[in-house]
């Protein structure tokens, strides 16, 4: 009974803010911002930009409420639009060009038995170059496949699969000078 | 290149995460959506029905013209037949004046010289013979003036019969030689003259049976799209 009120809170919630409620609008910001933010910071390394990139992102959330149909996840409709527009940001700001490499290794790292505080997982991304970055992110965190992920970026679904072999590579130098110092050899 | 085990781990920690936004981040996005509010919005539905009059519009005053153009397309023709007609006529007329007047002239002067030699003779013996030679004179000029006029309207007649002349009787009219008219070209005549048609009526009379066709049709057409509109219309507000 709980989930039904639930739903039906948010259907209507959705209805008020569709019908320019501010206060409607100001609960869905406030209830999925913070979530919102951390994707964004997942992609963007300055939590400025990011907070900007996320306003933007809820500007849109607003514009297209009305076409935003009640069959699928609320969270995860803002969160694909959270996601474009990230990639919109990198895209415009800073011109990302992936080295149209088509050369991938099949690795992964099922060796490293360690657990990270999100503090360290961020570190790791946030050494990433911003293409792998992207790559890395669509794939490993989001769950996009390679095809989704060349037409989302428009590029090749090869240089989509070596962007994150290299990412990986890198993730993997990463997590070995971040175990050294933090066991203090470094 | 499945996800391996530490990048389930990422992803778990990172769906997880939440971060706050500053205490400033609503009033941005408030001021944002107070912008695009004032904007006022457009309302494409109108747009797309005044666009959709227009082309009917358009593609109407398409149709209608067309038979316009096919219009003028039939009357050229009859004013150029008109215009070789004159071309034709103007020079014989021509010939036919000059001719004329010198035939014309020439008698006058004979004539002339006659009645002056005659009043040199008679100024000699008696005065009152000059008087009459004057009028007799006078007389004679006044008739070359009556014929002279008479002339000219048979030629004004001949140039009117010529417009449906053939080409051999104008030459032998010119040429002043006797012409035999042919039994088929009397008949031609006679049917000409049987026939008086105004081209230009017949055509107005078939561009406006046309376009009224046309029109009406038209307008069953647009009628029969309003009424299968208004039931749909109405459909759709009875299943509301």
């Amino acid at each position: 009974m709980k989930v039904i009120n639930l739903f039906q809170k948010e259907k209507e919630l959705i209805q008020l803010a569709v019908e320019n409620n501010r206060k409607a609008q100001q609960q869905i910001f406030a209830q999925f911002s913070p979530k919102m933010l951390g994707v964004c910071r997942q992609y963007i390394k300055d939590i400025h930009q990011s907070e900007d990139v996320m306003i933007t992102a809820f500007m849109k959330v607003f514009a297209n409420l009305e076409n935003f149909q009640n069959n699928g996840s609320f969270e995860g409709w803002i969160r694909r639009i959270m996601v474009n527009e990230c990639i919109s940001f990198i895209r415009v700001q800073k011109k990302v060009k992936y080295i149209e490499d088509e050369t991938y290794f099949e690795e992964s790292f099922n060796n490293i038995e360690s657990q990270f505080s999100i503090d360290d997982i961020q570190f790791l991304i946030d050494s990433l170059p911003d293409g792998y970055r992207m790559v890395f992110n669509l794939y490993a965190i989001e769950g996009y496949k390679h095809q989704e992920i060349a037409s989302m970026l428009g590029i090749n679904e090869g240089t989509s699969k070596s962007q994150l072999s290299h990412a990986r590579r890198i993730l993997q130098k990463q997590i070995s000078i971040l175990k050294n110092y933090s066991y203090g050899t470094q | 290149m499945e996800p391996n085990k530490l990048e389930k781990q990422f992803r778990e920690q990172l769906n997880s995460r939440e971060i706050k936004p500053s205490e400033i981040a609503w009033d941005k996005l408030d001021a944002m959506l107070n912008v695009a509010e004032k904007k006022p919005k457009r309302n494409f539905k109108w747009i797309y029905a005044a666009a959709t009059v227009l082309g009917f519009l358009l593609v109407s005053t398409v149709y209608f013209n067309r038979f316009e153009t096919l219009k003028i397309n039939k009357n050229t023709p009859i004013v150029l037949e008109e215009k070789s007609d004159l071309d034709n006529l103007e020079k014989p007329k021509r010939i036919n004046e000059v001719s004329d007047n010198k035939i014309k002239e020439k008698p006058l002067k004979q004539q002339n010289t006659i009645c002056i030699g005659n009043t040199n003779l008679s100024n000699l013996p008696k005065q009152v013979n000059s008087k009459e030679e004057e009028v007799l004179l006078i007389n004679k000029s006044k008739e070359n003036v009556v014929a002279v006029n008479s002339s000219e309207k048979e030629n004004d007649q001949s140039i009117r019969r010529n417009r449906y002349i053939s080409a051999e009787k104008l030459l032998a009219e010119v040429s002043n030689t006797k012409y035999e008219t042919k039994a088929i070209e009397k008949t031609l005549e006679k049917t000409r003259s049987a026939i008086s048609v105004n081209p230009n009526d017949l055509l107005l009379n078939a561009e406006t049976e046309l376009n009224q066709s046309y029109r009406e049709s038209a307008l069953d057409r647009f009628n029969k799209k309003l009424n299968a509109v208004k039931t749909v219309i109405v459909n759709r507000n009875y299943e509301e």
